[in-house]
């Protein structure tokens, strides 16, 4: 597993590595170890999250706690002594050195130095290395003692292994989401995982969107994950004072945080929707799917966009489609074959970022390379197929993308 | 030792255990349905969610969810009964093993059934309350039996994923792992494969039928739609190959290890 592990990271440095504005691999020391450090710091948080929980947990897991019990080791003991906190810690700082150590030789090994076209020698900035390094230690740090802190809440190894992924896999699915949903970018701020992007570059994972997370929203976070593990833990510690040996107060003390809790998700339901809908700025609304639903039919659609192409100046109308949206590229050719006499020009622009959505440009000037219109007089017309029609999401004068 | 197991005296064997965590499914179950309701209810249904509608939405999040929360679950109980050596103490005290797998997978269902009535009724509370603001409490109009039938066969396929992972692996963490790992790679790789055609690799990934059966709205540039006929042939070659893979596995090593 550790092998397969370690051949993976190599992969990932050596493509960080990749610069592809020069076609060519950087082939330095300092470049290898900065291009190792971006991708440890991705996965040493949640390799350090997922063994800190998965042995804290092992070491509580079923007879190990009776153990810790019978040989006079009190919990309390167990958790002050840190020994697995500072176990998990050591061992994986000595596997990030390693990991370094290895990825960055190994990309240098892999690709000797290259000549470069012009003969000079390929600058790059170390000056970043050392505070990203400290940056990923802190973070790691953290990371494991969020790791430990879960794995002492579940107590069952595979149980904790399972909350880290899942807290992990969240986190990943809210890095995506970012791009699109505004709520989500709001939570990925307050995410572990954002949290420490934002602690160690103030910005996205590589490769992945960008979602605005700032390094003090990152430290608010990791002091609000902190406090909400360890409030947890001490109130499973009241509230086993509070019903011990005490069935029918057990059950009364069930019954009211039964009763406390339904009326909360109740006041929630009539009171949260409301708000997040009128606070937080997102199109696909309520209102935007019925309109949606209220076009039946694809001509009504496709007429509709041809109307409004008729309104501009249709000396030149521009296309563009996401690399890999061939279907919606293909049914909106044959919607402005079928009626428009303008002449219809076609580009693979990385504009439109909604899957199946396409953007119309209209306008008498070429479209810029990242796919906006610069100048005012023009119109944009963001189209997504939904349920067989076309359907206009966005009109702009302004330069439009999809988002 | 001498051992006689049968499947329900393993859910008693483990009776302490299941009585001291099923408050804490009951409660990840409630978090899991409310912020199911929550959201959409917010954004998806202007009448408001009713009581049905926020259950509804209850079911799509524990769907959602089922991958990393079932996965774990299963793989808990039935590799973890390979771990404690208990097929080995069943297989040399004459018991049945198959009684003992029962075991296991009813436990953990039963973990899955509180999780899930809980996120049910959490579901159902905050759709009721979005639903008196907009009074229409009951709700019926986010129903659709056909969605909630695709809902209980993923769960079912899911489920069946990590009994096969389980039993193949024999480790609960690797069973984790390796199903976690496939879950990430289909994440991971769906940009590229949109960028690159490689759509058609994509939808036959294991989880590539929870990730099409979600809403593109949702979604965003993760969204994959696929044709149902595929992923109905999907969940079943991967469940195919589980199985086969796991009679090759007893077949070559027929011990109990």
């Amino acid at each position: 597993m550790w092998s397969t592990f370690g051949i993976v990271v190599l992969a990932w440095v050596s493509y960080t590595a990749y610069d592809r504005s020069k076609g060519m691999f950087r082939h330095d020391w300092a470049s290898g170890a900065v291009a190792a450090a971006d991708v440890l710091r991705v996965l040493l948080p949640i390799l350090g999250l997922v063994a800190a929980s998965s042995w804290v947990a092992r070491r509580l897991d079923g007879n190990g706690y009776r153990d810790l019990y019978l040989t006079g080791i009190s919990m309390s003991r167990f958790l002050r002594s840190t020994t697995a906190q500072v176990a998990c810690l050591l061992l994986l700082i000595g596997l990030a050195g390693c990991l370094l150590g290895v990825s960055a030789s190994g990309t240098i090994w892999a690709h000797p130095a290259l000549p470069l076209p012009d003969g000079k020698i390929l600058e790059f900035d170390t000056s970043g290395l050392t505070p990203r390094l400290a940056l990923l230690v802190a973070v790691l740090v953290l990371w494991v003692l969020l790791g430990s802190l879960l794995g002492y809440m579940v107590r069952r190894s595979a149980v904790a292994t399972a909350a880290a992924l899942a807290i992990i896999f969240s986190a990943l699915l809210l890095e995506r989401a970012a791009t699109v949903h505004p709520i989500a970018m709001w939570i990925h701020a307050l995410s572990p995982l954002g949290a420490s992007n934002a602690l160690v570059l103030g910005q996205s994972v590589p490769n992945f969107p960008r979602s605005g997370a700032m390094a003090d929203v990152g430290v608010l976070s990791f002091g609000l994950w902190m406090l909400g593990a360890v409030a947890l833990l001490s109130t499973r510690t009241w509230t086993s004072y509070l019903t011990v040996g005490n069935p029918s107060r057990t059950l009364r003390i069930r019954t009211l945080l039964g009763v406390c809790t339904s009326g909360a998700l109740l006041i929630a339901g009539f009171v949260v929707p409301t708000e997040l809908g009128e606070r937080i700025p997102w199109q696909y609304k309520a209102a935007w799917r019925k309109s949606v639903e209220s076009r039946t039919t694809p001509a009504d659609a496709v007429e509709e966009l041809l109307g409004a192409i008729a309104t501009a100046d249709r000396s030149l109308v521009r296309v563009s489609v996401r690399p890999g949206n061939e279907v919606a590229l293909r049914g909106l050719q044959t919607a402005l074959h079928n009626v428009d006499s303008s002449e219809v020009v076609v580009d693979n622009l990385l504009s439109a970022r909604r899957p199946g959505s396409v953007v119309v440009h209209v306008g008498t000037t070429a479209v810029t390379d990242i796919g906006e219109l610069v100048p005012p007089d023009q119109f944009g017309f963001c189209l997504v197929r939904d349920a067989g029609n076309w359907v206009v999401l966005q009109i702009s004068s302004q330069g439009l993308t999809c988002t | 030792m001498h051992l006689t197991v049968r499947s329900s005296s393993v859910v008693r064997l483990r009776g302490c255990d299941v009585s001291v965590k099923r408050s804490s499914w009951a409660v990840a179950g409630a978090v899991i349905g409310a912020v199911s309701a929550l959201l959409p209810t917010g954004y998806f249904d202007a009448d408001g969610a009713g009581l049905v509608g926020g259950g509804v939405y209850a079911l799509y999040g524990l769907t959602a969810a089922s991958p990393v929360v079932l996965t774990a679950l299963m793989c808990a109980e039935v590799a973890g009964d390979y771990e404690r050596g208990l097929h080995r103490d069943i297989y040399l005290s004459d018991g049945s093993r198959g009684a003992l797998l029962i075991g296991a997978i009813w436990a953990s269902a039963w973990s899955w059934i509180v999780l899930a009535t809980a996120a049910l009724a959490a579901g159902a509370l905050v759709g009721l309350g979005d639903g008196l603001r907009q009074s229409a409490p009951l709700g019926w109009n986010a129903v659709s039996v056909e969605r909630l039938l695709i809902c209980l066969a993923l769960q079912g396929y899911v489920a069946i994923m990590a009994v096969l992972a389980a039993c193949l692996w024999r480790r609960s963490l690797a069973s984790v792992l390796v199903l976690f790992a496939l879950l990430v790679a289909g994440i991971v790789l769906t940009p590229a494969a949109t960028a690159a055609s490689w759509e058609s690799l994509l939808r036959v990934l294991p989880y590539s039928p929870l990730v099409s059966q979600l809403d593109p709205a949702l979604l965003g540039r993760l969204s994959l739609p696929t044709q149902p006929g595929l992923v109905a042939g999907v969940m079943a070659s991967w469940v195919g190959v589980g199985s086969v893979a796991l009679v090759l596995r007893s077949w070559l090593r027929p011990s109990p290890s």
